[in-house]
Parts: structure tokens; C-alpha cells; sequence
């Protein structure tokens, strides 16, 4: 009856102090919800997937083969014990056309799995099944211009050679497949480099029988999940198995492929033999074409100098017959010349002596028609002119002139005139007769001219006759010349052509009679080589590590965890503190009614037993429900974040009875616990004792009163301050504990943000300068069609070849897996990578004599600087010359001279390029795969993608962090501030009647919780400090780097925070203040 | 016009279906340096009247007038102030600050007040000026309400109101601190208000107001009041 009382009085209590119940519920709740949430959140990240995978039967092995399997090998895999299924399929990668004005797609086309067989089993979200060979099913990430319902086209590259039966499908659903969780879809060497997404169709829609993939579901892992190391050795002994037997399992088909390849051989051979002949005869032709080619030729050349020689004797004789001509007609011009000027000559004279005669014909006239005539004298003047004229007839005998004078003058009848008369005109006839025989040699002149001319043209004629001949044998001899260059030039261009002839036919020779010895060669080898090169069926096996989105989402899930191992242990701690102030607080302030009920003669477990059954009952109720719902929301919240990068149908949240059980206890140590012993404490004294209030707390003096001189000098709220500060410094204490705590979660939660945010740019923005890296076969010929390649495309500014290559690093009996990267030439790398130190950024060089390691694998392997370290296969062991800053895997740098020291000759196989600022990365890639060289491309920008999607998801879950110790600071402020103002309202009450206005009252009180607030968040930026290179620390995994070091806006961030939530308690105290009954609480008793 | 008034005052208090009327229509006069005693046995309302008086509550209806001021009408910061300028509180459990001086003590009050006597100058008043830096722990009851008047009447108040000062002290003890109070009444002109259950200290006042059941039983004027020395209880 009376424990049914007591009861009673617990469960009003429990109310009436309603605020303090919820207060304490509520912090337990919280941490509560916030320790387990956020530890069974990677548990059930990874039990989700892990459920996901088994109901989609996830191969635990892929299996690859250099030769295919056939039918047979996929029966013999799957009688083995350790096989538990095993399905053989096909992939073909190839582009799909998405739309007109969009790029082509890259899709890899894999066939699904029969019916009856659980693995790789896709989950339709969509639509129905496949049924015949030209439907398919398209996935989340194919493009979205493709529906279900729609057509699909699979294209090949030029070139490329398929296994598709198909090359169109109906698309009848849409499936998820749990090989692929994540949205990376793996890199393809067509198109940019990077498969866009899958194609799901029915093994029918393939043409070959043999599979290109094997499929493997073991039986020792069917209880393991998969996320454990247990089930990692169980693949890998089981991978090994297989592997080891491989010969065994691949006997019948090595085989038939040995035949085949026998077949092959022959069949080469005989080729080879022909291609020979071929080539003997070809020799031969030309040879012989050869012969004959110059023996026309010579002759041609003969008969051009036998026509020279003669046509330069025509010339001869032309220019001698020419020249005779030339001088014959000079002769005979002269001849004409002359005789011209004997007849002018001759001419002259007979006209001269004809004149004289007919002047003497006249003047003989003129006396005989003057015989009757006498002329006074003087004389008339014609005849004196006469006289004058004929005085040159005068002879001695005669004096003509001064006859006719005479006679003219003679009259007429004279005699003498007649005789006169008779006599001149006989002298003059004597004269004429003179005259005229003068004239006659002339006339003889003339006619013999008139001869000679008649013979001189004559001969004219025949000389001119001649030399027409002359001209026309001219013409005809510069037809001759005209012909004879033209044969000439004939000739030299026969030469010409037989020249090349000669060498083109030769050069096509000597390809063929390479082409034959590579032949002969290839036949040689492939003779010698046939045992090992069929027999060895090469087999890769793949497991589940080698799915991007499996181990990233294990990483994931790991670093949640990892998370999840210090924050709420933390959290935990401080709410501890608190439940514990409150409880001890709660029972001391009932100290009075335990001693009534003492006093009444309940016994002391009774009593005690009302507290304990309130803090069970705040315990219970508080674990309860914050299990419950943080169970719930954290793992759900989280799992949202990781949504962005991981594709799961959903996240499964069973209860973890474990963690509820955990907190649970916690909790009860905390305030049962608690209330037990201060009720056991409080129970020793006396009743009566109790039934007064316990004494208040003795004012004390503080040690920095006997500094007078500061002492006194302080305002006197000051010193109230310091002094309430000490008297209550148990309290004090756990206000700055847990603002302490609260302010270095925060800066935890910042600089935990900060440290994996910040990789990202120092990674991808300083570290790894170059934009795009390339990945080839190494051989000479593409690295040599990527130099054409990259040369030519404007976008690139610069490339440098290199080799990258996974070894494995051992030191210290440790060993990792690294990426070795070794620039053609070490000068250049700068430009592409930078090596620097992270503290001081002094830039590192590679140099001959050791190699850089990443600073975090020099932690790793607990190695400095100047120790030696051993790689895989490398002929000795190398001195490490630098650790240099990178926070995304573990990489070793080395130059071409010390990489050859250690394996040998280096052989190149990737590229790493800068392209210019602004440049289209798809179109760049789809240039720069064009030339069919590379075998995969990987952008900077995009593995900066990734990792910021990882950021951002981090960021959330950190926010969350962030939230719950915003949320824990304001309940243990609140919690505490309310204890200071419960113990101390008589105090308060006092001051108020004494006046103080509420500003002062608020100061009065408030000025210790800043006071502590100061000190706790101080204590928490240092405390934060360490906390986060803890937590960094615990939650890097091996080949990631956290950025170490916390920004300067992380402290104030977080302390800027923690003093929004100290005055936004102060604020809310505010109202307590403000509402003490003064009048009410200067009653109780002292 | 007297100097404090007090006409129809009503006050009550309910919590939750609890009704009391604690004062019912009180009205009565106290004169400029009156020593005033208020009596009547407990729940009468005597505490609630001081507490109206001295600004600590306000009145549901009636009107409370101190040297002009119309208490009653006040806000908060109002009373506020006149408590803090006007009212010295002298309580039955004195009240000290735990955490202070004897001397701090009455600075917390002096403090704040425009012109307060000097602390020190007080705490001799009221002879404690040796233990000026004890804290209230460390002090006698009777020394603990010493400290209390002189707190209360370091800042000149035109109102000293005592709530049972004698009420957890011994006979002896008790005589000194009426006696201190009746000094400042006679010495400095100082207005003082007593309410006490003990009706033997009744002769010591200039006036005697008797309450029962919330309501003013009797107001009795005593043109001679006895000295604290003659009376016995």
C-alpha cells in the first residue's frame, strides 16, 4: 500500500517536473538516437547491398578468357564443388544512336542470364521481360530520350567487328542490374572513352557459341557477406582454384583450338609457298621487261645519231651550195652593173654624136634654105648662134664660120653663095659622115651589150632555178631536225619511264619478299610456337574488388563507419555528464521529502527505489524512442546522401537490439546509477537533517582576492562573477565540458569537411595538373598515330608519353598496392604533375638515384626518407628520395633512367595531356579516340566529378554531425543553466528585490554562462584539434589522403556556432528569469 | 495627505482551481516617520500587503500611494525602480547573498542606487563594521540580519519594510534588531513598516494595524509607544 503511495508521488513528480523529465528524455534520447543511428548506418548500408546482391544472385566471379568458353568449359566450371552456379554469357560494346541532335551513345550490350539461373539476375523497374532475340532492356542511365517502347540500333565502329545477331531492338522494359550500383558504367575504347550506359538482351540476339564471359557464383561464400575480409579469402582461394586448374578445364577446347590453329598453319604455309612463286616470277618479269626496255632503247638511240650525222652532212653541203649561190649572184650583179654602165655609157655617145648630127642636118638645112636669102649684116641673132654654134666643124681647110658668115651675108646673086653653099654643106656632110662613123663603134657596143645582157639574164635564171632547190632542201632539212629532237625526247622519256618502272616494281618486290619473310617468319614461329600459344589458354579472373561501385560503396560504407566510431562515443560522453548533474541535482532537491518519507519509516531501498525508478523510467522511455527513430532517420538520411552516387532499390533498417542495449545501458549507469548513489549519500544522514534543506553553499574567498591591488580594481560584478564562477565550479565544469564538447565536434565536423572537400581541388587542381591521361598498348605504331593525332588537334598544348604500371611496394614487412609512374622525360613532368612537399610547397624534382612516394604511402610504411624500399619484379631494392603531397592513391614517380635500373627497358603506354582552358572535353575525347589508338581516356574533370558527388554525400552526413551537437549543445546548456538558476533562485530573488532591473538580473546570472561558454568553446578549439586529426585519421582509408591541417574559418565557424547556441539559451533563460516569484521564494526556509 | 495610502486594495491569488482572496479592500494610512506594525495570525495577508507595498506584486483592484507615486500603476520596470530607489526589505531569513561579504552584501544594494550611504558607514551603524569581510556563513543570525538592515537601509529608502525580522531569532537577539529599527525610525525620520504575528512587540509602534482574514481588523494609534528596552515577551 504504502510503496503503491510512493509510486505515486514518483510518477507526479515525474510530471509535475515535467520540464526535467522531458529535459533529461530528451538528451538521452538524442544521444541515444545519435550513437546508434550512426553506428548501425554502415552496418545497414552494407547489409542493404548485401541483401540487394544475393537477391540478384551477383556473380562472386567474372571470369574472362583469351579464348572464349565454350559449352563445355561452362559444364566442367560447373560440376566443380566450389562453384555453385556458374552462367556464360556475352558483351559487345557499341554505339547507339540516342537522337538526332545528341552524340551517339556508348552501351554495352550484355545478354541475360537464362531463366532458371540466379546471377546477374536483372531487377525490372519497368516493363516485362525480354522474349525474342530483338528486345531488349534499357537501364537508369540510358538516355532519356529512350522510353520503353521505343527502337533501339546497335552500331558498331568502323571497323569493328561484332558478335550481334541483332542490330535493332525493341526496348520492352527497363531493369536495375547490381553489377552495376553506382552510376560509373566503365570505360570503353570507342566513342569518348566512357560507356554510357548497359543494354540488357536475350542470349539470342549474339551470333557466336562461344561465350565471352563466365559468370560465377561460389559456394563457400554463400554465408559470408560479401563485404567481409572472410569472404574476400574465400573468393580469392576459390579464384586461385580455379585458375590453378584451368589446363584441366580448358584440355578439350585447347584441343580443338590446337587442330584449328594446325589447320591454320597449313593453310598459312601453302599461302606462304604461293605467295612465293608469285614472287619468284614477279622478279623475273622484270628482269626480263627490264632487258628488253633498254635494248629498244639503245637502238633508238643509235638510229637518233645515225640521222644526226647525216642531217649535219646535208647541212654541210646546204651551206656550201648556199654560199656558191651567194657568190654566183654576186658576180652576175656586178656583170649586170657593168654592162649597164657600157650601154649608159654608149648611149650617152650615140645620143651625144646624134645631137651633133642632126645639129649639122639642121644647119645644113638652114644654108640650103638660105641659098636665096641675103642677111643684112650684122646677122640676125639665131643665125649668129648657128654660126657660133657650127664654128666647132672649123678645120683648117675650112672655116666653116667664117664661110657661112660669108655666105649669109652674100646676096643672093652671088655666086660665090652657092658655092658657097655647096661648100658648107659638103663640109658639113663630110663632117656628118664623120660623125657617123664615130657612131658606129657605139652602136657595136650596144649590140654586143644587148647580147651579153640576153646571156646574163638567162644565166640569172638558171642561178635563181638553183637556189629554190637550195630553200627547199633548207625546209625539209629543218623537218629532219624537228624530227630528230622529237625522237630525242621520246627516247629520254622512254628512259624515264623505264627507270621508274624498274624501281616501282622493285620496291613493290622487295615489300613482297618482306611480306615473305615476315611470312616465312610468322610461319616459323607459329611452328615453333603452336604448343605454347594454344595450349595456353589464358584465363582472368575478376572478383567483386574489380566492380567500381562495389568497393566504392564498401569504402563508403567503411568510412561511415568509421565516422560513426568516434562522434558518438563523444556525444555520448558529454549527455553522460549531463544526465549525471541532473540526476544528482534532481534528488538533492528532494532531499526534504526524502527525509519526510524517512522519517514516515520507509526504508531507505524504497525510497531510493523512486528515483531509480524515475531515471529507469527516462532511461527507458529515452533509449526507446531514440533508438527507434535514430535507427530509422540516420541510416535512411545517409543512405539518401549516397543515393546520389549508388543506385539500390532501398535501405532495410531492422532494429539493432545490440546498440538499443548499449544505450540503454549507458543511460541507466548514468542516471540510475547516479540517483542511487546520491540517494545512498543523502539516506546515510539523519532524518531530521534532511528534513532541512541542505545549507547552501559557503561563500568563499577565491585566490585572486589576495592580489589586492587587481582585486580591488575590479568592477564589483565582476568579482561576483569570478566568485560564483568558483562556488559553483563543479557545475562550471560541466557546462565547459560539454560546450567544450560541443565546440570540438563542430570544429570536427568542419574540419572533417573540410579535409575531404579540400582533396578534391588540391588533388585534381594542383597535384594532377594534366587534364586528360591516355591509355594505349604501348605499341610503336599508335604511339606513333597519337603523336600524329595530338599534334594536330588544336585543343591539346602539350603531351607527354610515360609509362604507368600497378607493383606491388614492400618495406618494413608492408606492402601496397601502387601506381609506378614514370615520365618519358623527367624535365617535362612538371607540367603535368606536380611534386611538391605539402607543408612547405618546395616543388621536388625526379631525379636518377631514387624515386617519390606519396606521403601518405611513406606513413603507411612507416618509412623516411633515404630508406630503401623493394617493388615487385624490380632487379633491386631503390632509395626513396622524397614523400610529395597527393590524397588520392598510392603513387610512386620515377625517371626513365631509374625505372630502367629497376625493370628494365622502358616501355611506354600512357599519355598525359593538356588541353587549352574552355576546350569541349567530349568532342576532344571523340577526336582524339578517333584514331583508334587508345585504349581508354580518362578526364581530370571527371574523376573530379566522382569524387565531389562523394564530397557532397560526406557533406550531408556531416551536417547531420553537425545539427545533433548543435542540438546536444543547447540541451546541456539549457540543462545546466536551469540547475544554476533552480539552485541559486533565492539569490536571484533578492537581487531582484533588491531592484535590479531584468538586464541586470540577466547579467547577474548570465555572465557565468558566457563566462563558461568562453571558456568551453576555448577548451574546444583545442580539443577539436586533436579530435579531428582523430578522427581524420580513423576515417581515411589506405589509398586516400585526407587534406590534414583545419582551416582558420573551421574554429571560428564552429565557435561562432557554439555562442549562437549559448545566447539562444540565454535567451530562452530569459523568460525563467523574468518569471521567478520574488515574493515566493524568499519564503523557504534557510 | 499621509504619507503611504492604501485605499480598497484587492489582491488574489489563484492557482489552478485554488481561489484566496488574500487582501480584501485594505486601506489604511501611514504618516512620514511612522512606525507601523502590522499583526494578525498567519494567512491574514499580512506578507501579502507587504509585498504590495513594497512593489513586489501589484494589487487586482484599489490604489497604493507612496509619497505621491501611485504604486499600483506602475509597470514593471516602474516597480522595478521603486524598489530599487524607494523600499528597503528587511526579510525573517535576511536574504544575504551567500557569496558575498557583510560588505558586499550592502554594496550589492548600494550599487545600484543614486545616492547610497557609504557601506561601510552602514555596516558601523549597525555595529558590524569588525566583520565587514565575513561572509553571511560566518556571521550569527543576529549579525546576518544586521547586515540585512543595513542593506536595506544603506540606500535611504522613504520606506522600510520588515517582513518578521525577529521571527528566526532568539529574545535577545530580537530586542537588538527592534531596536535598531526603532532608532532609524526615531533617530533618522525613516518610515518603518513591521509585520510580525507576535503581538508583545505591538507596544513599540506608533501604529497598529490588525488584520484577519485578508481584511483590516482594527487600525489602533499609540501616542505613546514604549521603548524596545520595556518590552518583554
Amino acid at each position: 500500500m504504502g510503496k503503491q503511495k510512493l509510486f505515486r508521488n514518483t510518477l507526479r513528480s515525474g510530471l509535475r517536473s515535467g520540464g526535467r523529465f522531458l529535459s533529461l528524455f530528451g538528451i538521452i534520447a538524442i544521444s541515444a538516437g545519435f550513437f546508434s543511428g550512426l553506428k548501425v548506418t554502415g552496418t545497414d548500408m552494407k547489409d542493404s547491398a548485401e541483401r540487394y546482391y544475393r537477391e540478384t544472385g551477383l556473380a562472386d566471379l567474372h571470369l574472362r578468357s583469351s579464348a572464349g568458353f565454350d559449352e563445355a568449359e561452362i559444364e566442367l566450371l560447373a560440376a566443380r564443388d566450389d562453384v555453385a552456379a556458374v552462367c556464360g554469357g556475352y558483351q559487345e560494346t557499341v554505339f547507339m544512336p540516342v537522337s538526332d541532335d545528341a552524340a551517339d551513345a556508348v552501351v554495352r550490350i550484355y545478354s541475360i542470364p537464362p531463366d532458371g539461373q540466379l546471377i546477374n539476375r536483372p531487377v525490372l523497374t519497368e516493363g516485362r521481360m525480354p522474349e525474342k532475340p530483338d528486345e531488349c532492356l534499357i537501364e537508369a542511365q540510358t538516355p532519356a530520350a529512350i522510353r520503353v517502347g521505343d527502337k533501339v540500333r546497335a552500331v558498331p565502329q568502323e571497323g569493328q567487328t561484332t558478335l550481334l545477331d541483332k542490330t535493332e531492338f525493341t526496348v520492352v522494359g527497363r531493369a536495375d542490374s547490381s553489377m552495376y550500383v553506382d552510376f560509373e558504367r566503365g570505360s570503353a575504347v570507342i566513342g569518348n572513352g566512357k560507356v554510357d550506359c548497359f543494354l540488357l538482351v536475350p542470349p539470342d540476339a549474339f551470333s557466336s557459341d562461344i561465350y565471352t564471359d563466365a559468370w560465377l557464383c561460389l559456394t563457400d561464400t554463400a554465408d559470408l557477406n560479401s563485404f567481409s575480409s572472410e569472404y574476400l579469402d574465400a573468393v580469392h582461394a576459390a579464384s586461385d582454384a580455379i585458375l590453378a586448374d584451368r589446363k584441366t578445364l580448358t584440355a578439350p577446347r585447347a584441343e580443338e583450338l590446337w587442330q584449328a590453329a594446325e589447320d591454320q598453319l597449313a593453310e598459312q604455309k601453302q599461302k606462304l609457298e604461293e605467295s612465293k612463286a608469285l614472287y619468284e616470277s614477279g622478279v623475273k618479269q622484270l628482269e626480263d621487261a627490264v632487258k628488253k626496255g633498254k635494248a629498244e632503247l639503245k637502238k633508238a638511240e643509235d638510229d637518233l645519231k645515225a640521222g644526226r650525222e647525216q642531217l649535219d652532212k646535208q647541212w654541210a653541203d646546204y651551206k656550201k651550195n648556199a654560199a656558191d649561190y651567194e657568190k654566183q649572184s654576186a658576180a652576175l650583179t656586178q656583170q649586170q652593173k657593168t654592162m649597164d654602165t657600157q650601154e649608159q655609157q654608149a648611149k650617152a655617145e650615140i645620143d651625144r654624136l646624134n645631137g651633133k648630127i642632126s645639129a649639122l642636118d639642121h644647119a645644113a638645112d638652114v644654108v640650103d634654105s638660105f641659098r636665096d636669102f641675103q642677111f643684112s649684116v650684122p646677122l640676125p641673132d639665131d643665125i649668129q648662134a648657128l654660126i657660133n654654134e657650127m664654128s666647132e666643124y672649123d678645120v683648117p681647110e675650112m672655116n666653116v664660120s667664117q664661110s657661112m658668115r660669108e655666105y649669109f651675108a652674100l646676096p643672093t646673086d652671088s655666086e660665090n653663095k652657092w658655092s658657097l653653099a655647096d661648100d658648107i654643106s659638103g663640109h658639113f656632110y663630110n663632117c656628118k659622115v664623120g660623125l657617123l662613123n664615130q657612131r658606129v663603134p657605139y652602136q657595136d657596143t650596144l649590140n654586143q651589150l644587148a647580147v651579153n645582157r640576153t646571156e646574163l639574164k638567162k644565166n640569172i635564171e638558171k642561178l635563181t632555178a638553183s637556189n629554190q632547190d637550195v630553200i627547199k632542201v633548207k625546209d625539209e632539212l629543218n623537218a629532219q631536225e624537228k624530227k630528230l629532237t622529237e625522237a630525242k625526247l621520246e627516247i629520254s622519256r622512254k628512259k624515264t619511264d623505264l627507270e621508274k618502272e624498274e624501281r616501282v616494281e622493285q620496291v613493290r618486290l622487295s615489300d613482297a619478299k618482306r611480306d615473305l619473310e615476315d611470312g616465312e617468319a610468322a610461319v616459323a614461329e607459329a611452328e615453333q610456337s603452336i604448343g605454347s600459344a594454344v595450349g595456353e589458354i589464358e584465363w582472368y579472373a575478376f572478383d567483386r574488388t574489380e566492380n567500381p561501385g562495389w568497393s566504392s560503396y564498401g569504402e563508403d560504407a567503411d568510412r561511415v563507419d568509421r565516422i560513426a566510431k568516434v562522434f558518438p562515443v563523444f556525444f555520448l560522453l558529454v549527455a553522460s555528464l549531463v544526465c549525471l548533474t541532473t540526476m544528482t541535482r534532481m534528488v538533492e532537491e528532494q532531499r526534504t521529502e526524502i527525509g519526510t518519507c524517512k522519517a514516515l519509516g520507509y526504508s531507505g531501498g524504497s525510497i531510493a527505489a523512486q528515483y531509480l525508478l524515475y531515471a529507469v523510467l527516462a532511461s527507458v522511455l529515452g533509449t526507446a524512442v531514440g533508438t527507434v527513430v535514430g535507427e530509422q532517420i540516420f541510416p535512411r538520411v545517409i543512405f539518401i546522401c549516397y543515393q546520389m552516387m549508388y543506385r539500390f532499390p532501398q535501405i532495410r533498417c531492422p532494429y539493432h537490439w545490440g546498440y538499443a542495449g548499449i544505450c540503454l545501458a549507458a543511460a541507466l549507469l548514468c542516471t540510475g546509477v547516479t540517483a542511487a548513489a546520491t540517494c545512498g549519500s543523502e539516506m546515510r544522514e539523519m532524518p531530521a537533517m534532511l528534513m532541512r534543506p541542505k545549507p547552501p553553499k559557503k561563500g568563499k574567498r577565491v585566490l585572486l582576492e589576495k592580489w589586492k591591488w587587481l582585486w580591488n580594481r575590479l568592477s564589483f560584478h565582476t568579482k561576483v562573477t569570478i566568485r560564483n564562477f568558483f562556488r559553483y565550479r563543479a557545475r562550471v565544469l560541466m557546462t565547459v565540458i560539454g560546450i567544450c564538447g560541443c565546440t570540438a565536434l563542430l570544429v570536427t565536423g568542419f574540419g572533417l569537411y573540410h579535409s575531404i572537400a579540400a582533396i578534391v581541388d588540391l588533388q585534381f587542381g594542383e597535384i594532377l595538373v594534366y587534364d586528360a591521361a591516355g591509355i594505349y598498348d604501348g605499341s610503336v605504331e599508335n604511339r606513333e598515330l597519337l603523336r600524329d593525332t595530338l599534334d594536330q588537334t588544336e585543343a591539346v598544348t602539350d603531351y607527354l608519353f610515360g609509362t604507368v604500371r600497378t607493383c606491388t611496394v614492400r618495406a618494413n614487412e608492408k606492402s601496397y598496392e601502387v601506381t609506378v609512374t614514370v615520365p618519358e622525360e623527367a624535365e617535362a613532368f612538371s607540367k603535368f604533375v606536380t611534386l611538391r612537399d605539402r607543408k612547405t610547397k618546395d616543388t621536388f624534382t625526379l631525379s636518377n638515384d631514387g624515386i617519390i612516394i606519396n606521403e601518405k604511402l611513406a606513413k603507411l610504411l612507416g618509412i623516411r626518407i633515404g630508406d630503401a624500399v623493394t617493388l615487385t619484379d624490380a632487379a633491386k631494392p631503390v632509395t626513396v628520395s622524397a614523400a610529395a603531397e597527393s590524397y588520392a592513391l598510392n603513387r610512386i614517380w620515377m625517371t626513365p633512367a631509374c625505372y630502367e635500373s629497376l625493370f628494365g627497358e622502358q616501355e611506354t603506354n600512357c599519355v598525359f595531356i593538356n588541353e587549352q582552358p574552355g576546350t569541349d572535353e567530349d568532342a576532344l575525347a571523340e577526336q582524339i579516340l578517333q584514331s583508334d589508338s587508345l585504349m581508354r581516356l580518362d578526364f581530370n574533370s571527371h574523376s573530379g566529378d566522382n569524387f565531389r558527388k562523394l564530397v557532397k554525400a560526406l557533406g550531408y552526413v556531416v551536417a547531420v554531425i553537425i545539427i545533433f551537437s548543435g542540438l546536444l549543445a543547447l540541451a546541456v546548456l539549457y540543462n545546466l543553466a536551469h540547475i544554476n538558476i533552480l539552485e541559486r533562485i533565492r539569490e536571484l530573488a533578492t537581487v531582484k528585490v533588491l531592484g535590479f532591473y531584468d538586464k541586470e538580473v540577466y547579467a547577474y546570472v548570465l555572465r557565468e554562462n558566457i563566462l563558461s561558454s568562453l571558456l568551453g568553446i576555448a577548451a574546444g578549439l583545442i580539443v577539436g584539434i586533436f579530435l579531428c586529426r582523430y578522427v581524420v585519421a580513423t576515417a581515411e582509408v589506405d589509398v586516400v589522403m585526407f587534406a590534414p591541417g583545419i582551416p582558420w574559418y573551421c574554429f571560428v565557424l564552429a565557435a561562432v556556432m557554439t555562442m549562437i547556441f549559448t545566447l539562444l539559451v540565454n535567451l530562452l533563460l530569459r523568460r525563467k528569469l523574468r518569471a521567478i516569484d520574488m515574493a515566493g521564494s524568499m519564503k523557504a526556509i534557510e | 495627505m499621509p504619507f503611504v495610502t492604501l485605499k480598497e486594495v484587492c489582491k488574489d491569488y489563484i492557482s489552478e482551481d485554488i481561489h484566496v482572496r488574500a487582501a480584501n479592500r485594505v486601506s489604511f494610512d501611514i504618516e512620514q516617520g511612522e512606525l507601523v506594525m502590522i499583526v494578525g495570525p498567519s494567512g491574514a495577508g499580512k506578507t501579502t500587503v507587504l509585498n504590495l507595498l513594497g512593489g513586489m506584486d501589484q494589487p487586482d483592484s484599489g490604489e497604493i500611494t507612496v509619497d505621491g507615486l501611485r504604486i499600483d500603476e506602475l509597470n514593471r520596470r516602474g516597480l522595478t525602480r521603486y524598489r530599487r530607489e524607494d523600499v528597503g526589505f528587511v526579510f525573517q531569513f535576511y536574504n544575504l547573498v551567500q557569496n558575498l561579504t557583510a560588505i558586499e552584501n550592502i554594496e550589492l544594494a548600494s550599487e545600484i542606487c543614486k545616492d547610497a550611504a557609504s557601506p561601510i558607514e552602514m555596516l558601523r551603524k549597525v555595529g558590524l563594521e569588525s566583520r565587514a569581510s565575513h561572509f553571511p556563513a560566518q556571521l550569527s543570525g543576529g549579525e546576518q540580519q544586521r547586515v540585512s538592515i543595513a542593506r536595506a537601509l544603506c540606500k535611504n529608502p522613504k520606506l522600510l519594510l520588515c517582513d518578521e525580522p525577529t521571527g528566526a531569532l532568539d529574545f535577545q537577539t530580537g530586542k537588538l534588531i527592534l531596536q535598531q529599527l526603532q532608532n532609524s525610525c526615531r533617530q533618522d525620520g525613516m518610515t518603518v513598516v513591521i509585520i510580525t504575528h507576535n503581538r508583545a512587540l505591538m507596544p513599540m509602534a506608533d501604529k497598529v494595524i490588525e488584520l484577519r482574514g485578508g481584511k483590516v481588523a482594527s487600525v489602533t494609534k499609540q501616542d505613546r509607544p514604549v521603548p524596545v528596552a520595556d518590552i518583554n515577551w
